[in-house]
């Protein structure tokens, strides 16, 4: 039907899209109607394999459509083992007749979950996600074990409902949001204004950062419709009409470096401020140097840094752009958000800088008012370093952001938590007198 | 070498699959463990997003769905308690009266397959009062365990 | 000028507050026995308040007290807006309406003691003395409607208080629906003078912009007269007073409080508030003069017959407000100040002596156990010796025995309409019949008043047999109000006007009247007595008593007179008023109905055949919900799916 209704240039292409897709799913639907549990007629070995065949054509799309998942091979195998035990305890958990197996395929489907959490640079998450599930699924495996400890097959476990509608009402749907995925990142294309949006730089490891060339020759693969009319040198990040390169890597690494100083500041601070005050005052200079070349400095043009490839010519000409397409509105806020940051960070550096010679000037330094200045001025940095990156080690400025400026939500994710406690244990409480 | 759109692959086929659970399965448990399927695939996709922007909030969000998640698991279990003293079963189709006036029940007409024999492993073992010595017998051999 | 306010403020919130604590007391177990204390406290710190100011007022410059007024709620054209004013007239309502409330709220202690819902009769007590200080307090047109309604909203929660009892229920109903009738004209009176002028709703600057722009005479006229109606409604006057007799359903306190001493006089008021909307228009005021006349000698006259003793007292309360309606009445034809201070002296006196008679009245309930059928006792006054005297005190005051206050206030209603039939220039005939009715009236009330008192205490004992050895008087609780009101009813009338004039040269001093008499063009009223008028009014309660005591001191007589015998039958059978309003307006309203029904039920078989086609629909696609969720949510994943389906389709477009 889509056949129909697109150009004739994208008719080929559409049919060589959807047609796997439908088929997936059509073999989905089959394998997974075949498997649910059922008191006559299970077809077991028929639904295995028609589930198998549903992921295999699956996953040839996937990567026909949009290559590997991760530039590095080990990547793209974790991604791989992680996304099939995902995928495999999630359908073992659906189809198995009995509740308790389904808790332990469930706990597996988790594990999946989390180690694609690692894989997207949220080593938080993995954590929080496996001490919450492991925790509720291990309550909720002792449920199981008190309650549903029928001798022989049972209404709730032996039989389902409408299998077939059931399985063709989830799977359609999933057909469908693949659908929609691979239309709207084909968008941009035809309105010729973006690449597919990569998400590029997302290297796990963070450790070895491969070549920026070869790095943004893979963004551009031979597959899509490459921008046109957009030039794209592949050594110039910046040109890329990618979303996410907000920080390049020698700017984080100068970020990484200020807040590392700024972090081994105490030690500077420590002994008699009125001696060496020069190795002190030098000390932070290289701080503020390290983030003027980042973020610009105060007292030059209002842009700082303008120069070809720096962070303030990117940025503007991202947050200024005329005419950018709607769909990319929310990226631009966000820029605007993050570029709002680097000129706050800009002035406030200066100041900070100043404030901290001042007080070492001073006939009399107070430690603690430098501390504070030092603490300070590191936050900011850190606010910015947190914005601009994502690599593993984001749980720190996880941690910043949820009790600055998401305290509220936070505590209200607390309140609720304690509600629901007290809620579980009035819902379950036995009614006075009622024997057991 | 664009990895979004896999994550986000993934994370729709867990919704489908959890979605697809919901809708059959009959048990309370396990219909609940597929609806937190679908939590995680709506999580696998806000951690996806968050990657692609750069940005932290992605990440915040699904640490607010986990403790959403939580403190419906509390409840939820909670509920299955009270339920299942009503009805001695988890059978969420038992709960079907709230059906228009006149519309007849659903009732499972298939029947359950037979059970399965069993061999009772502890048959004829009969533990004696307490406080009195169990007789043992050696003539009658030795018992099964 | 800021303190005096907040202190009016806290007289209007005390009570409330009072109401909202006693509410709250409800459901706590001390609710059964404390729950007095927050209405009486309120009341009683209220009155203490109210007393205060009166003795400042002196201090308080141009005679009136105006609140810093904030909006309530605008819309087009329409500011209303919450605002307080107290002058002279205010004033003395609001002392007397707090002074009687606790004096009725410590009687209640004694009354209500064990009662079923306590705590909630004396909430809704507090917040009826909340609303009728409201009522008098406040300077807005639709401020005063709120307060008018919640006055008639706590009227109707009393009368039904033993709402079990079908009667009860009915009698708060129809009091209910008989004063909304009145309201109907008061809520349109409001509208219309809203419009004339100039669109504004407080009161003061209503008065303002008409006295400066003589509107035209039918339309303030015509507004004079809706305003009328509430006030007719809510004082059961002719012909609305129907409710008021069956309004004793209520507990006897509540008769008392409500429908003798405060509320009824709420419509008296108004037209006192209003004088100089009145003044404005003669016809409004004639019209009120034979209003009240016609009510007093039809209200005096039903009162004759009846056998209820809380009856009675009822019929002679609309009586008296009729008296009232009558002497603001006089409003043009006299000056404004005679007019109202006639009304609002009367208003106060019997506010006391009728409070009383009902406390004695609930008193001798109380002691025979619920029973007050006139023919089922009698001869109490051994048994009940300070009830008696109470009573004696009241009715002797109501009948307007020389030198008690009832008397006086009379009086100066009298003198008042004598004035205006000397002076009114188109109406003085009018007056002159006017004055024959009232002193009829007066007759009369001397002796239905007498006639209750001496089959109540006089003659031979009689007791209903189940109660032989059971009566006797009541606690202190319930004496103390009665001996205190009995001193009020027996001297404040002297004291308050004819050898003092403390009232009269005080609420002169009402900036509204001062107004009202820029308009008229009687002379000036200079406070004397007039002894014709005290001679004439003394020979006829002499009459009236002597009459009474002849025929009923040894009880009710086997035979009454030839001459009386069709009266008195006429008046037992109220007239057969009742009977002709029903034949008049419920017989075609019934018939009116009845068309109205069976054309509803025409349009709503042709809607019902409409209406089926939708059910047969729906009879088909009811098997659809069948209770099962998980049917529910694939239904919902379903149609879904073939949304997206839709918005794919789209896309690729």
């Amino acid at each position: 039907m889509h056949e129909v209704v697109m150009e004739p240039s994208s008719v080929t292409v559409g049919l060589r899209t959807a047609g796997p897709l439908i088929l997936a799913t059509v073999l989905a639907v089959i394998g997974s109607s075949w498997l649910l549990p059922r008191p006559r007629g299970r077809f077991v070995a028929g639904g295995v394999a028609a589930l198998i065949a549903a992921a295999g054509v699956l996953g040839v799309w996937l990567h026909h459509r949009w290559g590997r998942p991760l530039q590095d091979g080990v990547g793209t195998l974790l991604f791989i083992m992680f996304t099939a035990a995902a995928v495999l305890g999630g359908a073992t958990l659906v189809v198995q007749r009995n509740p308790a197996r389904g808790a332990i395929a469930f706990a597996f489907a988790i594990l999946g979950v989390c180690g694609l959490f690692l894989l997207l640079a949220a080593p938080f998450l993995m954590a929080a996600t496996i001490i919450v599930y492991a925790g509720a699924i291990i309550v909720t495996f002792l449920f199981v074990l008190m309650l549903s400890r029928t001798a022989g097959p049972s209404d709730e476990n032996d039989r389902s409902r409408e299998p077939l509608l059931g399985s063709l009402a989830g799977f359609a749907f999933v057909g469908l949001v693949l659908w929609i995925e691979h239309l709207s990142a084909a968008a941009p294309d035809r309105a010729g204004s973006s690449s597919p949006t990569p998400l590029a730089d997302m290297t796990t490891t963070g450790s070895t950062p491969a070549p920026a060339p070869s790095r943004a020759g893979g963004l551009a693969p031979a597959t899509t419709n490459g921008p046109v009319g957009i030039t794209h040198s592949p050594n110039d990040l910046t040109s890329e009409k990618g979303l996410m390169v907000v920080l390049t890597r020698q700017e984080r690494q100068k970020l990484r470096e200020a807040l590392r100083r700024l972090e081994a500041a105490t030690e500077i601070l420590q002994g008699d401020l009125r001696l060496e005050r020069e190795k002190r005052i030098e000390y932070f200079e290289t701080i503020k140097d390290l983030l003027v070349q980042v973020v610009g400095a105060a007292r030059e043009d209002e842009l700082g840094d303008s120069s070809e490839g720096s962070l303030a010519e990117r940025l503007v000409r991202r947050v200024h752009a005329p005419g950018q397409s709607p769909a990319l509105y929310r990226n631009d806020r966000q820029m605007r958000q993050f570029w709002e940051q680097v000129q706050q960070l800009r002035v406030v550096n200066w100041r900070h800088f100043k404030q901290v010679e001042d007080q070492l000037l001073a006939e009399s330094p107070s430690s603690e008012a430098l501390k504070q200045t030092v603490v300070a001025w590191r936050n900011e940095v850190m606010l910015l370093a947190g914005a601009g990156e994502l690599p593993a080690r984001t749980v720190s400025s996880l941690g910043y952001l949820m009790y600055s400026e998401y305290l509220l939500a936070v505590e209200l994710a607390g309140v609720l938590l304690l509600l629901a406690t007290v809620g579980a244990v009035v819902v379950a409480q036995r009614p006075k007198g009622e024997a057991a | 070498m664009i990895g979004l759109w896999h994550f986000l692959a993934v994370g729709a086929v867990l919704f489908g699959l959890g979605l697809t659970g919901l809708l059959t399965r009959r048990n309370l448990i396990t219909m609940f463990l597929c609806a937190e399927l679908m939590v995680q695939g709506v999580a696998l996709n806000f951690a996806a997003f968050g990657r692609l922007h750069g940005q932290l909030e992605g990440q915040l969000f699904v640490i607010f769905l986990v403790a959403v998640a939580a403190a419906e698991a509390a409840i939820a279990l909670g509920l299955f308690l009270t339920v299942y003293r009503q009805a001695r079963s988890l059978d969420v189709s038992l709960w079907q009266q709230v059906r228009e006036d006149g519309v007849e029940a659903t009732v499972d007409t298939e029947p359950l397959p037979a059970e399965r024999s069993r061999p009772d492993l502890l048959e004829g073992v009969q533990l004696p009062p307490a406080g009195r010595r169990p007789r043992f017998q050696p003539e009658e051999g030795v018992i099964r365990v | 000028m800021s303190e005096p306010i907040g202190l009016v403020w806290l007289i209007l919130l005390l009570p409330l507050a009072g109401a909202v604590t006693a509410a709250l007391l409800t459901p706590a177990r001390f609710g059964r026995t404390l729950a007095h204390v927050p209405m009486i406290v309120a009341c009683a710190c209220a009155a203490l308040l109210a007393v205060t100011l009166l003795t400042q007022w002196e201090r308080i410059p141009q005679g009136q007290l105006l609140s810093e007024p904030w909006t309530w709620f605008a819309a087009g054209r329409l500011h209303v807006r919450v605002s307080l004013a107290v002058d002279a007239l205010a004033l003395t309502m609001l002392t007397m309406i707090t002074v009687v409330s606790s004096c009725i709220g410590l009687f209640s202690v004694g009354y209500m003691a064990g009662e079923r819902g306590y705590a909630r009769y004396f909430a809704v007590m507090s917040l009826f003395v909340f609303a009728m200080c409201g009522l008098v307090l406040a300077n807005n047109f639709f401020l005063l409607l709120g307060f008018w309604e919640l006055v008639g909203l706590c009227s109707y929660l009393l009368i039904g208080y033993y709402f079990v009892r079908p009667s009860a229920a009915a009698a708060a109903r129809k009091a209910f629906l008989v004063t909304r009738l009145g309201d109907v004209g008061f809520v349109l009176g409001i509208f219309w003078l809203w419009k004339l002028s100039g669109w504004q709703t407080d009161l003061t600057a209503v008065f303002d912009h008409l006295l400066t722009h003589q509107p035209p005479q039918e339309e303030i006229t015509a507004a004079c007269l809706l305003l009328l109606c509430g006030a007719v409604g809510k004082s059961a006057q002719f012909p609305l007073y129907v409710w008021l007799p069956d309004a004793m359903e209520g507990p006897t306190p509540v008769s008392a409080l409500i429908h003798a001493a405060t509320m009824v006089t709420a419509g008296v008021y108004l037209v006192g508030r209003c004088a100089p909307l009145f003044a404005l228009s003669p016809t409004a005021v004639i019209t009120t003069a034979w209003l009240g006349g016609l009510t007093a000698l039809l209200a005096a006259f039903l009162a004759l017959a009846q056998t209820d003793l809380k009856r009675i007292l009822a019929y002679s309360t609309v009586s008296q407000l009729g008296y009232m309606f009558l002497a603001l009445g006089t409003l043009g034809a006299v000056h404004p100040t005679l007019a109202v201070i006639a009304a609002l002296f009367h208003l106060l006196t019997h506010a006391l002596f009728k409070a009383l008679l009902f406390l004695s009245a609930g008193s001798v309930m109380h002691a025979l156990g619920g029973i007050i059928d006139l023919r089922q006792f009698g001869g109490l006054r051994h048994r009940l010796p300070l009830t008696h005297l109470c009573f004696l005190c009241g009715a002797a005051a109501l009948a307007g025995v020389p030198l008690l206050s009832g008397f006086w206030s009379k009086d100066l209603i009298l003198e008042s309409v004598i004035a205006a039939s000397e002076q009114s220039p188109a109406y003085g005939g009018g007056y002159y019949l006017l004055l024959l009715m009232s002193l009829l009236t007066a007759l009369l009330t001397a002796f239905y008043t007498f006639r209750a008192y001496f089959l109540a205490f006089w003659g031979p004992e009689r007791l209903p047999p189940q109660l032989q050895g059971h009566v006797h008087e009541a606690s202190a609780v319930m004496s103390l109000p009665l001996v205190v009101l009995a001193i009020g009813a027996v001297g404040a009338g002297a004291i308050l006007e004819p050898f003092t004039h403390a009232l009269s040269q005080f609420v002169a001093t009402t900036p509204a009247l001062q107004q009202a008499a820029t308009v008229v063009t009687a002379p000036a009223w200079q406070p004397h007595i007039d002894w014709t008028v005290a001679s004439i009014s003394t020979v006829l309660a002499a009459t009236g008593i002597a009459l009474a005591a002849g025929l009923f001191a040894r009880g009710e007589p086997e035979q009454l007179p030839a001459v009386l015998a069709p009266v008195m039958t006429l008046s037992q059978r109220e007239l057969y008023i009742e009977a002709v309003y029903r034949a008049v307006l419920i017989r075609p309203a019934e018939g009116l109905a009845f068309l109205a029904k069976v054309a509803d039920q025409a349009w709503d078989g042709l809607l019902h055949l409409l209406a089926a086609l939708p059910g047969m629909i729906g009879q088909w696609l009811r098997v659809m919900h069948n209770g099962l969720v998980q049917f529910y949510a694939l239904a919902m994943m379903l149609g879904l799916v073939v949304l997206m389906i839709f918005v794919v389709l789209g896309l690729s477009r």
